[in-house]
């Protein structure tokens, strides 16, 4: 006699899954096998060290760069080889490191190109762009800033500019390059709020930070890249504990101003 | 606090007021640096710091005020001299030449030297930054943004410099990799170079120097021994978030 199946704990498709990603510049495997997934909702930080793969990981995601091996799934459908408009127009929205506004226009333009070229949410229109980009500038705390050149901005409303670009693309996942650079610790905190506000709205988030003020702040999950490869992922208190990511990436002294 | 026994500071900063087309950005800094001193510039984006380094550097012209190097006043003098007289700029971002090798990049640091003893330079540059030693040949380019700025900071030495300024020597880079720049930044100083050192990991900053004043909407809110500053309490809710 069969007994009844075990209840399965059914789990969802995740929003984006990465299986065994390897990106190679000549003989150099700069994305060497990476497999995560994310699941909608979910806020992420990727750290590692400088030239550990982490941008060109996101290049990958965003149809910057095409993979030579591997596969990536938006909602279990491959997006590999996809163009990266067309992988906007899903709702993978990006920002990039070194932020290119368009200098001749106002602030509010800016943000309303992301809405012109983004998700089929935003893409109805010029008007409506301007609708969005209202919108998300307010959300990022630019909304004052509205009509300003974007040369009158400082260097954190810059970055705050190219998180409303991309979020005015009407994301569902944000990945968000190094958005926090060159900001002290209580710029910093402003910046987690607008993150907080954005993931809020129902955006999942993938960031690459260097600051563990923001990956311990915000993220439920951290991932360190080390040559190409995930070295650990998990929880942030735990990945930062571990003996191979403070040898790897944060050193002996740093590891020690983490401790409470 | 400068007492009647401490020697003539490296740098003097009188009255300094600076800025773009737009108006002041600086209002009447006062700023010392003694001989082998190292001072941490902190503040807020947009307070002024990088604006100040362009003025010392002579990147950006001072309006009012002066500027003493070595009991000489070099206020307004053209970059070039001021890299001659001993001041040297590591800016922010690094500005490498990124098709340029390596070497080629520190070789442009000695530029104006006529002196025959650059590659004794290059070889302390190297003694510095080991890393850099079978990379010379690669375009700085391709270089993780470690190792950029250590090219940027030894290319500043490679003049030779009595004071040696640098913006934002963390930015973008790993934990580990701030840490062994901040140890090599100290080593440097040790050996009798001043420095300057602008960094928004406030922390980092405090921790390294002798002393540091804080800007605040381009003038000077504090300033004093860096151990103090770091417990001033505005310091830490403003800029240390604690």
């Amino acid at each position: 006699m069969s007994e009844p199946d075990p209840p399965t704990r059914v789990r969802s498709t995740p929003q984006l899954e990465l299986r065994g990603v390897t990106k190679r510049f000549g003989g150099v495997a700069a994305v060497d096998g990476v497999t995560f997934e994310i699941d909608e909702g979910d806020i992420v930080g990727i750290i590692g060290p400088n030239g550990a793969g982490k941008t060109t990981l996101l290049n990958c995601i965003s149809g910057l760069q095409r993979l030579d091996g591997g596969d990536i799934r938006w909602h279990g459908a491959s997006i590999s080889g996809m163009p990266p408009h067309r992988i906007a127009r899903l709702g993978i929205g990006r920002t990039f490191q070194i932020v290119r506004p368009f200098g001749s226009m106002t602030v509010r333009e800016n943000a309303a190109v992301g809405a012109l070229f983004g998700s089929a949410d935003a893409r109805r229109g010029p008007k409506q762009a301007f609708a969005i980009a209202d919108e998300v500038l307010e959300l990022v705390g630019l909304a004052a800033k509205a009509g300003l050149p974007v040369s009158a901005l400082t260097i954190p409303d810059r970055k705050r500019l190219e998180v409303a670009r991309a979020v005015a693309t009407k994301p569902h996942l944000l990945l968000l390059d190094e958005v926090m650079a060159g900001l002290n610790n209580v710029e910093i905190d402003e910046a987690l709020e607008m993150v907080r506000a954005v993931h809020a709205t129902g955006v999942t988030v993938l960031l690459i930070e260097h600051v563990m003020r923001v990956i311990i702040g915000i993220c439920r999950h951290a991932i360190v890249l080390d040559f190409g490869q995930v070295l650990a992922q998990g929880e942030p208190d735990v990945v930062l504990r571990d003996e191979r990511v403070i040898q790897a990436y944060l050193g002996e002294r740093y590891a020690k101003r983490l401790k409470p | 606090m400068q007492n009647a026994s401490s020697p003539e500071p490296l740098l003097k900063v009188r009255g300094l007021t600076a800025g773009f087309g737009a108006g002041p950005v600086l209002f009447g800094i006062d700023l010392d640096v003694a001989p082998a001193e190292l001072v941490a510039l902190v503040g807020a984006n947009g307070a002024g710091k990088s604006t100040l380094l362009g003025v010392l550097s002579g990147l950006v012209p001072a309006a009012a005020g002066t500027i003493t190097l070595a009991g000489a006043e070099v206020t307004n003098e053209r970059p070039e001299a001021l890299v001659r007289k001993g001041i040297a700029h590591v800016p922010q971002g690094r500005r490498l030449f990124g098709t340029l090798s390596v070497e080629k990049n520190l070789l442009l640091g000695a530029y104006l030297r006529r002196d025959g003893v650059v590659r004794d330079d290059m070889a302390r540059v190297l003694d510095h930054f080991p890393a850099l030693k079978d990379k010379l040949a690669r375009e700085a380019g391709t270089l993780s943004g470690g190792e950029q700025q250590m090219v940027a900071i030894g290319r500043g030495l490679m003049a030779r410099p009595k004071l040696l300024m640098v913006d934002e020597l963390s930015l973008g880079l790993a934990p580990k990799v701030v840490d062994h720049l901040i140890e090599v930044v100290r080593e440097i100083n040790r050996e009798g170079t001043a420095l300057i050192l602008v960094e928004q990991d406030v922390l980092v900053a405090l921790d390294a120097a002798d002393r540091a004043y804080v800007l605040e909407n381009g003038r000077v809110a504090l300033s004093g021994a860096a151990t103090d500053v770091r417990d001033d309490p505005g310091v830490r809710k403003a800029y240390l978030g604690l």
